[in-house]
């Protein structure tokens, strides 16, 4: 492993939820959201996690963060144990670690100005006077292409991709090292949506920036990732560099996800992977491999034990019984 | 070629709200053909849903207002039908699939009433036979397991009540299906399910499809031919081949260089600039002329027509125009 670039570590990572229910609110279950995932992120790259709905991602970027407490595993930031830090220390230690949320909407306050809402993770970690934060507000609101007459608006005031900007300017603000970026385009339309990519791939060279970046759509996780992930029911199945991932897919989810993806171009002829049957639910995973129900390679095997997370050379990773022969 | 089955020709319809009027869709002209497959494209706001709702007599009316044009199926004008008539159109001739499934499904009855009530609001058939009919139509769609026609919406997951949904949609072979993001709302693996479905009921019943979307990837898979909306109005229209080899209207440009894609590295992707306009407040001239890297004078004064290009395929843009638009300027090469 490339220890010494990577700046994050996530070791056997795990997020059950459980389910209550009955009279007494007792646990008659969990969910599994994310089940046993390691992956490390190195310095300066971005990493993609791709997947369907329900598989996980947004869930492992707000362990990371520990905006939910993991309930097992490691994650290392920079050498430093998140997972043992008390409160006063994460809450400094977030800092260095900022989110970006997929609904520009829903995650400002919708009664505070533009200005406002920029400034405020500065005042939390009591950073410049009053002065100071709005020189750097101002600064901010040009870094991502915002007119800085409209600092006292209100986000409602705003376009859509007007709104990612303003979210994008708040995580910023704080100069985080790295930003885990949750569905940041999904609500966009594509005309916006290349203005946010292109925005969060200059600052990611101006400020040195390193990026979880969370989506569903694999042809922009494409566009800006260096790394991408493959997650199904909790688990990472596939790991590899972009263009290995993409051009030599080894398992069969992400070869089927993959080809499932329609192409903007009628005249591309492609064999297609469909899948038959619904993702199965995180709360009742299959046993084995969780693909299983649905995979079309599948094996005796595949129905009993897990396949391991393994290297297959050149730091492409799969958790697939069929490689292990 | 014979009469379209579907001609929306000129169409208006506008809201009158207390902050303005509205032109949601102004000045539509839209063609289907039997058994075609026409995609409708465009950003959030440009007016399809609006479109494809007048096609159903679903706007309400008011706030809602023709303010021209017709919509014809079968060269019958449907624009002033009353409540009665739309009755025997929508589901018999004309049916409807939204987004969100679980909008259109009544969630205390079962599938199988809903499907066997939307069968016998057609047909005069009895109901054992619609029974019958509607499992019929659900093992059309892929849904076979026992006891689904006793089954409540909520008990499905999303892709089964799209299934649903389109099985309900299909019994009782409408000549045209309208579908409005048929699986915006759905994985990507669930979303071919879908669509390889949508395409056999196509080949094998010959129902047009109106496909909705404002993915350009549909539009390449499904589509014959597409129809591309800006901000209430249509800017060009072609087969799909032509649309996606030779867009002559730059906003068509524009976002076909927006889209990242899988098989093909761009280092930056292009950006249209500015957002899309308030649709109280529609630029004067051609409503893209505010953020199109081509516009000129004319463009900021004076709307466009839809333009005939030749081979049926058409373009809403100054630049076309040789007196008027400065022709050399026709922004003809193709970047992607
Ligand atoms: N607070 C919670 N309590 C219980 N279950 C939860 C909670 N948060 C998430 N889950 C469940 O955990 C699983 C993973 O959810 P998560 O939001 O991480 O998925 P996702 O990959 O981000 O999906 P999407 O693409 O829809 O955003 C889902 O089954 C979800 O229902
Ligand atoms: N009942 C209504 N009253 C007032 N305005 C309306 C009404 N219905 C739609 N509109 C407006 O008409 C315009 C067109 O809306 P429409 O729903 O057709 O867009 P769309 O192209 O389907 O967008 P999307 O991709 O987001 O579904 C929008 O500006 C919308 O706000
Ligand atoms: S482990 Fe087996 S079931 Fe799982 S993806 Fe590989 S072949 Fe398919
Ligand atoms: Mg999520
Ligand atoms: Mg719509």
């Amino acid at each position: 492993m490339t220890q010494s670039q990577s700046l994050l570590e996530v070791r056997n990572l795990k997020k059950y939820f459980p389910i209550r229910g009955g009279v007494f609110g007792r646990k008659v279950g969990e969910v599994k959201a994310v089940d046993d995932v390691s992956f490390s992120v190195n310095k300066g790259e971005t990493l993609g996690i791709v997947g369907e709905s329900g598989c996980g991602k947004s869930t492992t970027g707000r362990a990371i963060l520990r905006l939910e407490e993991p309930t097992s595993g490691n994650v290392e930031f920079e050498g430093n144990e998140l997972t043992r830090l008390k409160k006063e220390a994460m809450r400094r230690m977030r800092r260095e670690l900022q989110m970006v949320f997929q609904d520009p909407f829903a995650s400002l306050n919708p009664r505070k100005t533009a200005f406002e809402i920029i400034e405020e993770p500065l005042k939390v970690h009591g950073i410049g006077h009053a002065s100071e934060r709005k020189e750097q507000v101002m600064e901010l609101l040009q870094v991502v292409g915002l007119d800085v007459s409209h600092a006292g608006r209100y986000p409602h005031q705003f376009s859509g991709g007007q709104r990612q900007r303003i979210g994008i300017a708040r995580a910023l603000a704080v100069r985080p090292k790295l930003i885990v970026a949750d569905e940041p385009v999904s609500a966009l339309d594509v005309s916006i949506q290349s203005q946010v990519l292109n925005l969060l791939e200059d600052l990611q060279h101006t400020f040195d920036l390193t990026y979880v970046f969370i989506a569903h759509d694999l042809s922009v996780v494409r566009h800006i990732s260096d790394r991408v992930g493959v997650m199904y029911l909790g688990r990472m199945v596939e790991l590899a560099n972009r263009d290995s991932l993409y051009d030599q897919p080894l398992h069969p989810y992400t070869q089927a996800l993959l080809s499932a993806v329609p192409v903007p171009d009628p005249d591309s002829v492609r064999e297609r992977i469909i899948l038959s049957g619904d993702v199965p639910t995180p709360s009742n995973p299959p046993k084995g491999c969780a693909f299983h129900t649905r995979c079309p390679h599948v094996m005796d095997i595949c129905q009993e034990v897990r396949p391991e997370f393994k290297d297959y050379g050149e730091e492409h990773y799969v958790a697939c019984h069929l490689l292990e022969k | 070629m014979a009469e379209p089955l579907l001609d929306i020709s000129e169409f208006r319809m506008y809201f009158h709200t207390e902050k303005g009027v509205v032109k949601a869709v102004d000045g539509v002209d839209l063609t289907v053909h039997e058994g075609e497959v026409v995609g409708l494209v465009g950003e959030s706001g440009c007016g399809k849903s609006v479109t494809s709702l007048s096609v159903m007599g679903l706007v309400p009316q008011p706030p809602g207002k023709v303010e021209g044009g017709s919509i014809r199926l079968t060269g019958k004008d449907l624009t002033h039908l009353r409540q009665r008539e739309w009755q025997r159109i929508r589901g018999n001739d004309i049916s409807m699939i939204f987004q969100e499934p679980m909008t259109s499904l009544n969630p205390v009855f079962t599938i199988g009433d809903q499907i066997v009530e939307a069968l016998q609001k057609h047909q005069k058939i009895s109901k054992k036979e619609a029974k019958k009919r509607a499992g019929e139509a659900l093992k059309e769609v892929g849904i076979s397991r026992k006891g689904i026609l006793g089954e409540y919406p909520h008990q499905l997951s999303g892709g089964m009540r799209q299934r649903v949904m389109i099985a309900m949609a299909m019994v009782c072979r409408p000549k045209l299906l309208i579908a409005d993001e048929p699986t915006t709302a759905l994985d990507v693996t669930i979303q071919a399910q879908i669509l390889d479905l949508m395409r056999r009921l196509n080949e094998e019943t010959g129902t047009a499809i109106l496909m909705i979307t404002h993915d350009l990837g549909v539009v390449a898979e499904m589509c014959d031919r597409v129809v591309v909306m800006y901000a209430g109005e249509v800017v060009e229209k072609a087969d799909v081949k032509t649309l996606f080899q030779d867009p002559r209207h730059p906003y068509t440009q524009g976002l076909l260089k927006s889209i990242p894609q899988l098989d093909k590295r761009f280092d930056r992707l292009y950006s249209i600039p500015g957002n899309v306009p308030d649709p109280r407040k529609m630029p004067e001239g051609c409503r893209f002329s505010p953020r199109c890297e081509f516009a000129k004078d004319i463009c900021m004064t004076q709307k466009p027509d839809l333009l005939d290009l030749g081979k049926s395929h058409f373009s809403r843009c100054w630049l076309h125009d040789e007196k008027k638009g400065d022709a050399d300027r026709d922004p003809i090469t193709v970047t992607t």
